[in-house]
């Protein structure tokens, strides 16, 4: 019995070790910012220790992870944007889930797209990171996000469209990315 | 649709693929925190069992396995005050010690810890778990007979008045330990019915510690030492509970005041 929990403690730390730099990465597309990724990550992980038992054994112990950590996402930014509500603060909001028809200044480095991550709707953005970054199919992305594949299909239209307005975006693809 | 058609993206959009991979690249992805992740894991399983009884579930520390529980149900029993720990203990027989007792306007109360040791194998883990059964006593997370080997498992009743009520509960590893400053513990309103009135404290300590200090939202203290021989259960004490890897401690907040905080102080 206690070879299982040694054992099932190791898969664990596997995991973790296995795991950090990919789900770092994701949720660095996700939040925008470095710490901010690493608490979301960090307490994905939490989470996924407390289901391990069962996670661990599963078949795709991968799509829990996911719908844990998006799940996290959404819940930081509903939170946040509660708090802009209560606060009044309108600036917040409107950055936060504006339907956003500005266009951002320069767009000649990898930033600016960050920057047009960070101002598209949560559920857009992770409907991009998911489809685009993950590269997952409309149905794990929809299983992830606890959404349909329809909702997958309209959010991610949209997040492209918006990143596409990007001034400079076309530059950017020709030159193969970032110089 | 298959899942290799769903997946190929419009080619126009493998620009914006590239261009996200390019961005991920940005991240410092550094050393995985295990460590703080398993103790952040650990806070997250002892607050998600806290939740039924415990209103407010506090670790200071960061050396102990951290679980506790709380259930309703369970009846009373014959308290005793047990301060010595058995050598090797019959695991089928529970060890019930009283760690506080008093009266609350006119009402008695008092705290019970029962102690079941660790079964060494798996015929004594199952006469364990058929003995707990009879108590109604389910220890948590542990689906087979032989989960329970090698750990000692606690189950903290509430008793007010004609009531008592399971507030905690665990599986620990019989090597567990508290070191330093480390304490759990859980705070609840002593009567049952009452969901506001936050003024007991239930707790495990070092068995090094030799004084917790109870702080009240008055901002008044309850310093709570260690019992001596002959210390009656009334008086709020640090306890050495048999079969338990920890000592435990109960603290009451005076009417009219509520749970704040609580630390090992020395």
């Amino acid at each position: 019995m206690g070879d299982r929990k040694q054992a099932r403690d190791e898969e664990f730390q596997s995991f973790v070790i296995g795991r950090w730099p990919r789900l770092m990465r994701t949720a660095f597309l996700l939040t925008g910012e470095q710490h901010a990724a690493e608490d979301l990550v960090q307490s994905t992980l939490e989470q996924v220790y407390v289901a391990w038992r069962r996670v661990g054994s599963a078949d795709d112990p991968e799509a829990y992870v996911r719908r844990v950590m998006i799940n996290a996402h959404a819940r930081r930014h509903r939170r946040r944007l509660r708090e802009f509500l209560a606060r009044g603060d309108d600036s917040g909001l409107v950055r936060e889930v504006a339907d956003t028809g500005d266009r951002i200044a320069q767009a000649d480095d990898r930033s600016a797209l960050m920057t047009a991550l960070a101002q598209l709707p949560p559920r857009q953005r992770e409907a991009v990171v998911l489809r685009y970054w993950e590269d997952l199919t409309e149905t794990q992305t929809a299983e992830a996000m606890g959404c349909s594949v329809g909702s997958v299909k309209s959010n991610a239209a949209k997040g492209i469209a918006k990143l596409r307005a990007i001034p400079g975006l076309a530059d950017m693809v020709t030159q193969g990315g970032r110089k | 649709m298959s899942a290799d058609r769903e997946k190929s993206h419009d080619m126009s959009d493998s620009d914006i693929a590239l261009l996200l991979a390019d961005a991920a690249d940005e991240v410092e992805i550094g050393i995985a925190p295990y460590e703080s992740v398993l103790r952040g894991g650990r806070r997250r399983r002892a607050r998600r069992w806290a939740v039924a009884a415990a209103t407010a579930l506090v670790l200071a520390g960061s050396s102990a396995t951290l679980a506790v529980a709380g259930l309703p149900g369970g009846d009373g029993g014959q308290a005793a005050t047990r301060p010595s720990v058995a050598a090797d203990a019959d695991p089928s027989r529970v060890v019930r010690t009283t760690l506080a007792s008093g009266t609350d306007q006119g009402t008695r109360w008092r705290v019970l810890i029962d102690v079941w040791p660790a079964p060494r194998d798996e015929r004594q883990a199952e006469s364990q778990r058929s003995a707990m059964a009879k108590r109604g006593e389910t220890p948590p997370d542990a689906h087979r007979a032989s989960d329970l080997i090698g750990k000692v498992t606690y189950f903290v009743y509430r008793g007010y008045g004609a009531r008592t009520t399971k507030v905690m509960e665990n599986t620990v590893p019989e090597s567990d330990a508290m070191t330093g400053t480390d304490l759990m513990s859980g705070s609840l309103p002593l009567q049952p019915d009452d969901k506001a009135d936050v003024r007991l404290v239930i707790g495990y300590v070092a068995r090094t510690a030799q004084r917790v200090n109870c702080v009240w939202t008055n901002e008044t203290a309850t310093v709570v030492g260690r019992a001596r021989t002959g210390t009656g259960t009334d008086v709020q004490a640090i306890r050495r509970v048999e079969g338990s890897p920890y000592d435990w401690f109960v603290c009451l907040a005076p009417k009219g005041t509520q749970y704040k905080s609580a630390e090992v102080v020395e």
